[in-house]
């Protein structure tokens, strides 16, 4: 107080900067924090997706009488193709024959497998 | 020697200030907590999905073959039957029935036949939320 006026202090530009950056530290631990549990629960749905991609693979190639590599290839995409993963642009359905096992896989964006299976199984089958 | 209360403006500054920060980290928490409850409920539905997908084939393999899609969108393959109502399945097999009510209400089912040239036929469960196909789930009965 000088001669009855009020005299404001404001705050300085370092209390200024100080407080703004805890602020954004704040806020972007939090976002981040989120981020991250979003990208989780996509992840999991995908690997979940695509177990239930495999499983119903497993289910139909089980049903034919001689299944060789090429038909069960075509029924794993063709399942694939008719599940909620394909509209996914970066996960893609891998099929291939290694060591004499017939490998399908789903993989996401980083080319990372995601789910996969190996199946026993000849070249070559009786396929419709 | 009397003490400097805060202004108005620098109160007023305050307040302004926290309702900001306030505003964001709630939008923050409600954002990751609808992140969680999805999370739980989609795992509940797996796991659902995963006790259903071995009733579902049982109950095909009780059945035989033979289906045919009634008008009422139900599945049936002679006396027995499979239908939806609302978030219920009722499987019909050999005089027992059977009914599964754990999904949440505003699931759909859809039974469907497909007879694929490239393989055996095999009958279908769809599970949707009435936009998005969730889930199907697949049983042969030519085996």
């Amino acid at each position: 107080m000088k001669n009855g006026k009020t005299k404001f202090r404001f705050f300085s530009m370092v209390e200024m900067v100080c407080a703004i950056g805890v602020l954004v530290l704040a806020g972007g631990a939090f976002y981040s924090a989120s981020g991250a549990m979003g990208k989780y629960k996509d992840k999991l749905l995908a690997r979940n997706e695509a177990n239930c991609v495999l499983d119903n693979s497993i289910e139909r190639i089980s049903a034919e009488k001689a299944p060789g590599a090429g038909l069960a290839g075509k029924i794993f995409l063709d399942e694939f193709a008719k599940s909620p993963l394909s509209q996914k642009a970066e996960i893609k359905a891998l099929c291939e024959i290694r060591n004499g096992f017939l490998l399908l896989g789903i993989t996401d964006g980083k080319g990372k497998r995601i789910a996969e299976l190996k199946i026993k199984i000849r070249e070559r089958g009786d396929e419709k | 020697m009397r003490r400097q209360n805060y202004t108005l403006v620098e109160m007023l500054c305050y307040i302004a200030i926290l309702a900001v920060v306030m505003n964001a980290i709630m939008l923050l928490f409600v954002d990751g907590s609808k992140i969680c409850g999805d999370a739980i409920k989609d795992a509940d539905m797996n796991r659902e999905m995963f006790l259903m997908r071995k009733k579902w084939r049982n109950f095909v393999q009780k059945c035989g073959g033979n289906f045919e899609l009634r008008e009422d969108g139900s599945l049936a393959s002679s006396a027995n039957f499979a239908k939806a109502e609302g978030g219920k399945l009722i499987f019909f097999a050999d005089g027992e029935k059977r009914e599964y009510s754990f999904f949440p209400s505003n699931m759909k089912f859809e039974f469907k036949i497909e007879k694929p040239e490239l393989s055996a036929p095999y009958l279908v469960i769809e599970v949707s939320d009435g936009k998005n196909i969730k889930k199907r789930i697949v049983a042969c009965y030519e085996k």
